[in-house]
């Protein structure tokens, strides 16, 4: 095919699409939903991946086994350990302030939690301010916002556990208002272990929740945790040990198997649109047999008239797609205003790299008929019936 | 009559030409089976959840728990506390006389689950003598009872199918040392399905825990709630409330299976927006391909109203159809599958009547919205028009 019969084909595949202008958008709006639906599945997936592979590999997480608490005596004896670079106790008070709707979650904790957690962004100056009140917390901006607190304020946190003042409200002091991340949601509080173990009238002193460390050598959190489940194995209060990033896999995948989710939901969409784009392309072809007909006549090969089927089909998916993309791409906003609870997708280089394959795979399948119709074209047969 | 003799005939006409475009007849059936299958299919984990839930409920069963608890475990309730709840009016005495109650514990143990291998924790639910009695809906399937003091457990049916290593005669890791798994039990559908039992003290010794976690009681009847309510809130030394058990266990598990829901119905909303447009599409073209035939047929003296129904029906019946598809793949698939949350709740995944209707219900609609426009666009096709294009 020559230079000049190429310049025409983008006259030909609009005229193509203009055709039945109706089919041609609500083609291309079902492709779009549908790669919408795969770009959120398949992101929401990547979004996982990525908080797994973000949690750090070298933190490593001890609880107690069969639940409740452990001794703080563990504490002593992990931090002792040959390649433990930091270790951070906690124990948490959970409360509520006014109502019960309004939950905190009073994390009580020692200053190793500024080494342990780097990503919490709590600096060790704020926390030698914490450490220097007694009964401050630092919280959240959100949450000082929302009940109008600044620094300096008291506030009492009503909670099941009694304190020495003979009652389950816990008055705690504001040292500071940090941003919200991640590892510092909105209604988390971070507070003194100490004020908690001495103040409490529950008879669990020296009882922790839990004990975060950082190993010293990435490569041995895996080990690490193996060793301190051991350590304490024949103990009154045995462990569980596990690095950070395992714990939050194993918690992703305790709700939901993901990966049947995303292969079924994207499977019965991309079956749909398959069926959906063949016939409409079909149809489309069905109608135009007395044009394709023409087109052999003045010399396009049976491949020039498919390629052009078959460019038609890539416009309509790609274009479907990179809606359906941007759409899941900018999801994140609707989510979060309407469902906030909703995994939001991250839509990675991947994960538009895969949609746009599987959009070209369903082009050029769903153009198959289409091509097989024009080939059976018969010149003389398809002019001379008068379409 | 007319109007309807010409309807019914209409659609035999357009059912017959179902077969004349039997691709756009499969995208409709397709598309709604997509919609309606993942929509029942993804409700049925909340459907399954809260019916394992609801099982729960029963106005003559009641739980006692630390006030201002949200969960059963926990160790805020002492052995003094117990004695004087168990004592409290409102409660029913069984045969021997004394009250149909059970002080209970939770405990948590590492097990993996059968599917995937996933580690999770279970429930090892420490219970009373009379647990049986209180809950009549549990029977021994395998195996005897545990012997209290013999470190025994019982396991769930759930449990055994959802989680590896619990047959009889499998022995658990407690605090203590091995537990002996003696005897399975089938829970009637409830909640302990998923759990191990074992005798409360004999579970508070191996952890050396000082304090239950709550009470579940037979009330004399569902009124009965007030009196016991009445003397135990009222005594600021007990510390105590008092909970319906339907009410307690649907706010423990609300949270989850309101996820479930808002999941199924975000992405079934999704499906039902693309298959809208796909039918839609596909009845445009249909109508307009049919122009002559519908302009013959008026000029033959039918009526406009109709023709409109014909085109509705034809698209209601096809939704209808994969409907059905739909909903019998996700029962066929899913019904029945064993299902947990976080290793805490075991359930098994009901697609039930209820959610058949709503899939039915959301096909209808989606069938309704996509033919209106086509259906009325072939009624007010313009006879001579249609009939002098060629």
């Amino acid at each position: 095919m020559d230079k000049d019969c190429r310049m025409k084909w983008l006259p030909l595949l609009w005229a193509a699409l203009r055709r039945q202008p109706a089919r041609s958008i609500l083609t291309l709006l079902s492709i779009a939903i549908a790669f919408l639906l795969i770009g959120a599945m398949t992101g929401v997936n990547a979004r996982f991946s990525d908080i797994i592979e973000r949690a750090p590999i070298e933190r490593v997480v001890v609880s107690p086994r069969f639940g409740g608490r452990m001794p703080l005596a563990h504490m002593t004896q992990i931090e002792g350990l040959d390649g433990v670079a930091h270790a951070s106790l906690s124990a948490v008070l959970q409360g509520s302030y006014q109502k019960r709707e309004n939950g905190f979650f009073a994390v009580m904790t020692d200053a190793h939690t500024v080494a342990v957690h780097p990503d919490a962004n709590i600096t060790s100056d704020q926390f030698r301010r914490l450490e220097a009140v007694r009964n401050g917390v630092i919280m959240t901006r959100t949450a000082a916002d929302e009940f109008r607190f600044k620094i300096g304020d008291t506030f009492p946190l009503e909670t099941d556990r009694p304190n020495k003042e003979g009652s389950r409200a816990w008055t705690f002091r504001v040292v500071d208002i940090v941003p919200e991340t991640e590892q510092f949601p909105a209604r988390l509080l971070a507070g003194n272990f100490i004020y908690l173990n001495e103040g409490r009238a529950d008879g669990r002193q020296d009882q922790i929740d839990r004990i975060d460390l950082l190993v010293s050598d990435a490569g041995r959190a895996d080990a690490m945790a193996t060793q301190i489940e051991k350590l304490f194995a024949s103990s009154s209060s045995p462990v569980n040990a596990l690095p950070e990033r395992t714990l939050i896999a194993q918690s992703l995948e305790g709700v939901l198997n993901m990966q049947f989710l995303v292969i079924t939901v994207c499977g019965a969409a991309l079956f749909m649109i398959l069926l959906l784009t063949g016939t409409v392309l079909g149809q489309s072809a069905h109608e135009r047999v007395a044009e394709f007909a023409v087109m052999k006549a003045i010399g396009f090969s049976d491949g020039g008239v498919y390629a052009l089927i078959l460019i038609e089909a890539m416009v309509l998916c790609l274009a479907g797609a990179g809606l359906g993309l941007l759409a899941a791409k900018f999801s994140p906003m609707l989510a979060a205003a309407f469902l906030p609870d909703l995994p939001t997708p991250l839509i990675t280089a991947g994960v538009a790299a895969i949609a746009l394959a599987l959009a070209g795979a369903v082009a050029l399948v769903s153009g198959l008929p289409a091509a097989w119709r024009v080939q059976r074209v018969e010149i003389a047969e398809a002019l001379g019936s008068g379409r | 009559m007319r109007t309807f003799r010409q309807f019914a005939a209409l659609l035999d006409l357009n059912i017959r030409g179902l077969a004349r475009r039997p691709w756009s007849s499969l995208v409709i059936v397709v598309g709604m089976a997509s919609v309606v299958g993942v929509l029942i299919s993804l409700l049925s984990f909340s459907a399954g959840a809260s019916r394992t839930i609801e099982s729960m409920a029963d106005p003559t069963r009641a739980i006692v728990i630390r006030k201002g608890r949200t969960e059963e475990a926990g160790q805020q309730i002492s052995r003094e506390v117990a004695a004087a709840v168990v004592s409290a009016p409102g409660i029913k005495k069984s045969a021997d006389g004394t009250p149909i109650a059970s002080i209970e514990n939770i405990n948590l143990i590492p097990v993996k689950r059968r599917s995937d291998g996933v580690p999770l924790l279970m429930l090892v639910r420490g219970v009373g003598p009379k647990a049986f009695e209180l809950r009549p809906e549990m029977r021994l399937v395998s195996g005897r009872m545990f012997r209290p003091g013999n470190n025994e457990l019982i396991a769930g049916t759930a449990a055994q199918t959802q989680f590896t290593g619990l047959g009889v005669g499998d022995k658990v890791s407690l605090a203590d040392g091995e537990w002996l798994i003696v005897g399975a039990f089938d829970s009637g559908g409830s909640v302990m399905g998923g759990q191990l039992l074992g005798d409360t003290d004999g579970l508070m010794a191996s952890r050396r825990a000082n304090g239950y976690g709550a009470l579940t009681v037979r009330l004399e009847s569902p009124a009965a709630l007030d009196t016991l309510k009445a003397a135990l809130e009222s005594n600021p030394s007990l510390d105590v409330e008092v909970q319906p058990t339907g009410v307690f266990y649907a706010n423990s598990a609300g949270e989850w299976t309101g996820w479930f829901e808002t999941v199924a119905y975000v992405l079934g909303a999704i499906m039902a927006l693309g298959a809208l447009f796909a039918t839609f599409n596909l009845m445009h073209t249909a109508v307009k391909s049919r122009a002559r035939d519908v302009a013959t047929l008026r000029a033959l003296g039918f009526g406009a109203i109709p023709v409109a129904l014909s085109v509705m029906a034809e698209v209601l019946l096809l939704s209808l159809a994969g409907a059905a598809i739909g909903a019998g793949v996700a029962w066929l698939l899913f019904n029945g599958n064993a299902n947990d949350i976080r290793g805490r709740v075991v359930f098994e995944l009901a697609v039930t009547p209820r959610l058949v209707a709503i899939g039915t219900a959301w096909a209808l609609v989606i069938a309704l919205l996509a033919s209106a426009a086509p259906a009325i666009r072939s009624a007010r096709l313009p006879v001579a028009t249609a009939l002098r294009a060629s």
